[in-house]
């Protein structure tokens, strides 16, 4: 069971993480995230069907995300605020390295402030390539609803004006360098 | 002259209202396309309207650029300190199935506090959210208990005496115990230690009837008596300061 735990931890983390990542800006709190889960994985791990761990785990964290931007809400945002921006600076990982190009960084943004559940579909299916079958089990829809939420997700996600404009000057260098 | 201008205005804007219906309808499409779920009539049909419109086609392009930029996204992940926390946490003690976190006191960082207190996935039932509300409230309950009791006792001790108690409902006077008898009892008691026994547990048996009618009349007086009082004196206290003085103001 120990070594399962273990095996199911470096088979997940990634899409836990990345999940929690790509609504909070904080890599620490996308952290603690992942440690809530994982220890939520390990207090569970008889009741839980295995064969359904993804769509398990997915769930759990849809809804520890949720929990901890209603608390971090409750609290002071201004002060919140200021601590995402530092712990934001101090982070040199490879996440924000990336972000550096500034169409991901756009594009980060963008996703970050698509409501739910679009923002999780669109992480879900487009960012981290699950099936769709593990979508729906995991956000309790059927096949059709997340079709259509997952469209009107990338439809938002294609009217945000900052990505826009990006694309833009993108495609106007590409002319102009032709 | 001025009539075929309006006409030709109206088919103009006819027309192009029908050209924008349609520039929707395909650029709906657009991520149906882009997942590969278009095909037949309906994929030809859409990629003959791009072909001939520009911004349709200009749509298309940004869709597709969007698409494969959110497929490139970074993923996140986390570090190992946490991954050789997580290790720690299971490897020193099976987690107790229904709230047991002993073993994890000294290994709970931030994030541990948080996965205790979060929202479980599944619904907590009625009882365990009792048992849950009782025992984080341990003591506020023991001390509630103690004080509970003590002030029961108190009123118990303090109340006045009945005089006129009824007849004990146990005999006052055990008849002599006959040679039979005296004989069935054990040879370790003699028959004066038998009676004095007896006698003493009468005592006590009829000690207690008088504590329970006493009881009785205290918690009938306080839980029945006083709040019917209470309810008609306030009812009366109301209807007095409702303005009219005529009414009777005091208690009955």
């Amino acid at each position: 069971m120990h070594i399962e735990f273990q095996q199911a931890i470096e088979k997940h983390r990634q899409r836990v993480v990345t999940l929690a990542r790509y609504r909070l800006r904080s890599a620490a709190d996308a952290d603690d995230i992942a440690q809530e889960v994982f220890v939520k994985l390990w207090q569970h791990w008889p009741k839980i069907d295995h064969d359904k761990q993804l769509p398990w785990l997915l769930r759990v964290t849809h809804n520890a995300i949720i929990d901890f931007v209603r608390r971090r809400k409750t609290r002071n945002e201004s002060i919140d605020d200021a601590v995402d921006v530092e712990a934001q600076a101090a982070e040199q990982s490879q996440f924000e390295a990336l972000e550096h190009n500034q169409l991901t960084a756009s594009l980060t943004d963008a996703i970050r402030q698509l409501d739910e559940p679009f923002r999780s579909i669109l992480v879900m299916r487009d960012v981290q390539g699950l099936s769709y079958a593990d979508i729906e089990e995991s956000l309790d829809m059927n096949a059709s609803q997340l079709k259509v939420y997952l469209h009107r997700a990338r439809r938002k996600l294609r009217a945000d004006p900052q990505l826009r404009l990006r694309f833009e000057e993108i495609n106007s260098s590409g002319d102009d360098a032709v | 002259m001025n009539a075929r201008y309006e006409q030709s205005e109206v088919e103009y804007q006819m027309s192009r209202s029908s050209e924008q219906t349609q520039c929707f309808a395909m650029q709906l499409q657009i991520d149906t396309f882009l997942d590969g779920d278009l095909v037949g009539e309906q994929q030809l049909a859409f990629l003959g309207h791009v072909a001939e419109c520009v911004g349709c086609a200009h749509e298309l392009r940004y869709a597709q650029h969007l698409y494969d930029s959110v497929l490139d996204l970074p993923k996140a992940d986390c570090s190992d300190a946490l991954v050789d926390n997580l290790v720690a946490i299971s490897s020193q003690k099976r987690v107790q199935q229904h709230g047991g976190h002993e073993g994890h006191e000294e290994h709970r960082g931030k994030a541990g506090a948080l996965a205790e207190t979060s929202r479980q996935p599944s619904r907590v039932g009625f009882f365990a959210q009792l048992s849950q509300f009782f025992r984080d409230r341990l003591p506020l309950t023991i001390g509630f208990a103690a004080f509970s009791t003590l002030v029961i006792a108190v009123v118990i001790v303090m109340a006045p005496r009945v005089d006129n108690a009824p007849q004990p409902l146990v005999a006052e006077v055990t008849p002599d115990l006959s040679a039979e008898n005296a004989a069935m009892i054990p040879a370790a008691f003699d028959a004066a230690e038998a009676r004095m026994a007896l006698e003493e547990l009468n005592t006590a048996i009829d000690y207690l009837n008088r504590v329970s009618r006493q009881t009785e009349m205290m918690i009938g007086e306080r839980f029945v008596v006083l709040p019917l009082q209470q309810s008609v004196n306030s009812s009366l206290r109301r209807a007095s300061f409702s303005g009219n003085e005529d009414r009777q103001a005091g208690p009955i």
